[in-house]
């Protein structure tokens, strides 16, 4: 298993602590307030994970323009 | 039938953004004034155009024109009056396949993304708001977008789980007939249902934990509670992102094997040989050309292969099934091959879609969006009439009310796929005869054509229906 594997595997498992176990509650049904309420309680994780998301493609296509523009000043020696 | 007369359309009601309204056969769409800013937005800072070259967005046209006092008594909040580009066919979400739902929930991401860049976002995600135009999914609500303020989060979250990714979790992790759920939850499937249904498995995928099981989760606990007001404004607009992507990362992980279903091996396996069927291709092709027709439906299409036959003639098709399976190997195809004019459907003929939702006139029946120009009922007869016991003078019943033309395949008894039906059960079919067939088909319809299919004893018919 990969490190980010690992990483949202013990994510999962803290929110499951947080959350799974939540007492039933009964009566009038309002789903919006608990999706409402749930966003703001994913906000920071999510937050995170699109950064991370962001940075890690920003850096790639860093990397990858970086060893093209090399390749072909090298093609360009030949 | 569709309504040609001047009307509010029975679906348009929820919104207080605006309404349909048919006027001389026309489709607009009123926006009130209450929208007026919202609307101003979508069409000056640039969304509109972006995401009709993207083609996601149904394209209009303002009129100069307000609904008849006959249509709407009292229209004293009218801002503007559109023209939207009709939409062939409006197809519901409980009768696409598992590709068409994908695409549909991936389409409403993508607007969802697009619209954030120029500052609005979607204040509902309905399935019903997608609708497919040329075999691609496209927003057909005008009034879907609203001004996006910062902090505020997402207020279709609810209902795009609820729509979207419950429906393709369950087909994918559980079984593909589980969209039918749709037919009873008009407004998506529960979230606790869904996961309550799903296998235990599906805690281990952190977008599925996170929107279904969790979610649900807090759904429940929140149950008629109402949102702290200091929590009103609290999603950051990174977050907000950061929802959307976690969405369709979770929309994207979800994909449906195609395994091998009861049908859709038939082409291979039926009792016609290359030559008879090759013969009957040719003359399905004769009999579509002969019928002159605008419009196909191909029911019991299968895979779609007399569907594309339609289709290559530039025939707008609907090409009906019931395998689930068989619908989703049309509708790769179509994309493969970039078809556009097939749209592949999900319909039990048996038990074909009904009026459903308020007053039971939100969503059409299939015989209010009819008729159709040209109706294909090929190798479908005898599924009926002894698979399902429906009599003859019942299928001529129901097939004369959805169409101007037939083109009919009858199969004998002494057919083998007939045969086959037969072998586990008593034959009380003795008016099951082509004798029987001409004389009641020929209550409401003219036979035009007759031929036989060489090789077989099966004979095709063109038959159009009498003008009473």
């Amino acid at each position: 298993m990969t490190t980010l594997g690992i990483l949202m595997k013990s994510l999962t498992f803290m929110i499951l602590l947080h959350v799974s176990f939540a007492p039933a509650v009964f009566g009038y049904i309002d789903p919006g307030t608990g999706s409402y309420l749930f966003q703001m309680l994913m906000a920071g994780l999510l937050s995170s994970l699109f950064a991370i998301k962001m940075g890690w493609r920003n850096f790639r296509g860093y990397l990858s323009q970086f060893f093209s523009r090399s390749r072909s000043q090298d093609d360009g020696h030949d | 039938m569709m309504a040609t007369t001047n009307t509010v359309l029975p679906s348009s009601f929820r919104d207080p953004s605006g309404f349909l309204f048919r006027q001389d056969g026309t489709l607009y769409r009123q926006i009130n004034r209450g929208y007026r800013d919202h609307y101003d937005h979508l069409m000056q800072s640039g969304l509109y155009r972006s995401l009709l070259k993207a083609g996601l967005l149904i394209p209009h046209q303002e009129v100069t024109l307000e609904p008849h006092p006959s249509t709407v008594p009292s229209s004293k909040d009218h801002y503007k009056t559109l023209r939207p580009e009709p939409i062939p066919f409006i197809s519901y979400p409980y009768e696409w396949c598992f590709s068409q739902h994908k695409a549909a929930a991936l389409a409403t991401l993508q607007i969802q993304k697009i619209a954030l860049d120029f500052g609005m976002v979607l204040k509902d995600a309905s399935a019903y708001n997608i609708q497919f135009k040329a075999g691609r999914p496209i927003l057909i609500d005008t009034l879907s977008f609203e001004t996006y303020q910062e902090g505020q989060p997402w207020v279709a979250y609810r209902q795009f789980c609820q729509h979207f990714l419950a429906p393709l979790a369950l087909m994918t992790h559980k079984d593909i007939r589980l969209n039918q759920l749709l037919r009873i939850y008009l407004d998506g499937i529960p979230l606790d249902l869904a996961s309550s249904l799903l296998p235990r498995g599906t805690y281990l995928h952190f977008s599925l934990l996170s929107h279904v099981h969790l979610h649900a989760k807090s759904q429940k606990r929140h149950e008629g509670s109402t949102i702290p007001s200091t929590k009103t404004r609290g999603l950051s607009r990174q977050a907000f992102l950061g929802l959307i992507d976690s969405l369709e990362t979770a929309v994207h992980k979800l994909h449906f094997p195609l395994r091998d279903s009861t049908w859709s091996s038939y082409y291979q396996e039926n009792t016609y040989s290359q030559e008879a069927m090759g013969e009957k291709t040719a003359l399905v092709g004769a009999l579509l050309d002969i019928s002159e027709s605008k419009g196909v439906w191909d029911l019991g299409s299968n895979t779609g292969l007399f569907s594309r036959q339609a289709a290559g003639k530039g025939i707008p098709t609907i090409s009906f099934e019931a395998d689930p399976t068989c619908v989703e190997m049309n509708y790769r195809s179509c994309i493969e091959k970039g078809e556009t004019k097939i749209l592949p459907l999900v319909l039990d003929l048996t038990n074909p879609s009904s009026s459903l939702g308020w007053a039971s006139q939100e969503r059409l029946s299939l015989l209010e969006r009819g008729p159709a120009d040209t109706i294909l009922a090929l190798a479908l007869i005898h599924h009926l009439a002894i698979a399902n016991n429906v009599p003859l003078d019942r299928i001529e019943h129901f097939l004369k009310s959805l169409c101007h033309s037939l083109i009919i395949e009858f199969v004998p008894k002494s057919d083998s796929q007939v045969q086959r039906l037969l072998s586990t059960r008593t034959d009380v079919f003795p008016d099951y005869t082509r004798e029987t067939f001409e004389t009641e088909f020929q209550k409401h319809f003219f036979i035009e054509r007759v031929i036989k299919i060489r090789s077989t004893e099966r004979y095709l018919y063109l038959m159009r229906t009498q003008k009473t």
